[in-house]
């Protein structure tokens, strides 16, 4: 459990330390991409504790999505389509709904009760 | 799944997301986020226009410099000739709207009731009247009306001078207030007709009005004078 946070407090440490400068132009789509990766770590973990990790499914959704989202939001610049708003709705709503079940598998395993339904 | 390898991949993806979030972070705290590029590229285009206009206005001073010397050396000939020159470019400067003006005149405020009620044919309409009356000197919210002024309608401002300016619009006139004020008010004339528009004009005389010279740089590009035949 403790693996992610560590993992992402030496990514923190690492990107903060190492020289990596998003050009301004590309900054837009990058954030997008953070987004879309954010969400994908929070659904890998909740996929985790619900038993159900593939590590093959974990990967290749955390960097297809962010991908995706910044192609996609770089195509919707060009053709001056806000698909971006898409990308934020979609993956917005789905790390809220998916911190949610984390929260209810952790409060479960905190107090042994079955919390699962609010 | 093995357990290990998965929290492995777990731990991987998320240190690949902290890069991912620090390097964004040092971007935004570097460039300030993306209402600031967008800041910084209106700025940049301002600044591009204010350079051009800088360089068109210190080729002006050039000419200008390079003129007074003329005036000057024939001045040391004929001081007689240089006096009339110099009262022509006044009066030149004066017509042309390069000079601040003062006199007696009136100050008219033109306000709206509802939003967006003043249209740029509006205020047009105001300044035909007012030179049809005699008018010589018309100033906008300080913008003093030449002859390449343009009032136009940009979004939700009107543009005068290429400044943006949004209601109450002050007038500046100078002329016979007497007169302007009569074109202005009679039956079914332009204050009439505005206010059937929710557009209220309120007119003031004032025995010293102030009007502005034009702020910007007049520059011709293309036209050249025709020397005159005999």
């Amino acid at each position: 459990m403790w693996l992610p946070i560590l993992g992402l407090i030496l990514g923190l440490a690492l990107g903060y330390i190492l020289p990596v400068n998003i050009p301004t132009a590309y900054a837009p789509y990058v954030s997008i991409a953070v987004l879309a990766a954010l969400d994908s770590v929070f659904g890998g973990v909740r996929a985790w504790l619900e038993k159900k990790f593939d590590i093959e499914v974990f990967v290749s959704g955390f960097f297809g999505n962010a991908i995706l989202a910044a192609v996609l939001a770089y195509i919707g610049d060009r053709l001056d389509i806000p698909i971006y708003l898409a990308a934020i709705f979609a993956f917005g709503t789905r790390l809220f709904q998916n911190f949610a079940i984390i929260r209810r598998y952790i409060l479960k395993s905190i107090s042994g009760k079955d919390k699962i339904e609010d | 799944m093995n357990k290990k390898s998965g929290q492995l991949a777990i731990m991987f993806v998320s240190m690949i997301l902290g890069i991912m979030l620090a390097a964004q972070f040092k971007n935004v705290q570097r460039v300030g986020g993306s209402t600031s590029i967008q800041r910084a590229e209106e700025l940049t285009a301002r600044v591009q226009k204010l350079t051009q206009e800088n360089e068109d206005l210190q080729e002006q001073i050039r000419q200008f410099q390079q003129r007074i010397r003329e005036y000057e050396q024939s001045a040391q000939n004929t001081g007689q000739l240089a006096q009339t020159v110099e009262n022509e470019l006044q009066q030149t400067r004066m017509l042309a709207g390069l000079t601040d003006v003062e006199g007696p005149g009136l100050i008219i405020t033109v306000d709206e009731n509802i939003p967006m009620a003043i249209q740029y044919d509006n205020l047009l309409t105001i300044v035909n009247e007012l030179n049809a009356a005699g008018a010589e000197a018309i100033a906008i919210n300080e913008e003093r009306i030449i002859a390449t002024t343009e009032i136009r309608n940009a979004g939700n401002h009107i543009n005068i001078n290429t400044t943006p300016y949004s209601p109450p619009y002050v007038f500046k006139v100078i002329g016979d207030a007497e007169n302007l004020e009569k074109a202005l008010t009679l039956r079914g004339g332009v204050v009439d007709m505005l206010s059937t528009y929710s557009i209220t004009v309120r007119i003031q005389k004032a025995d010293n009005v102030m009007v502005p010279k034009y702020a910007g740089a007049i520059k011709f590009k293309y036209a050249k004078p025709v020397p005159p035949k005999e």
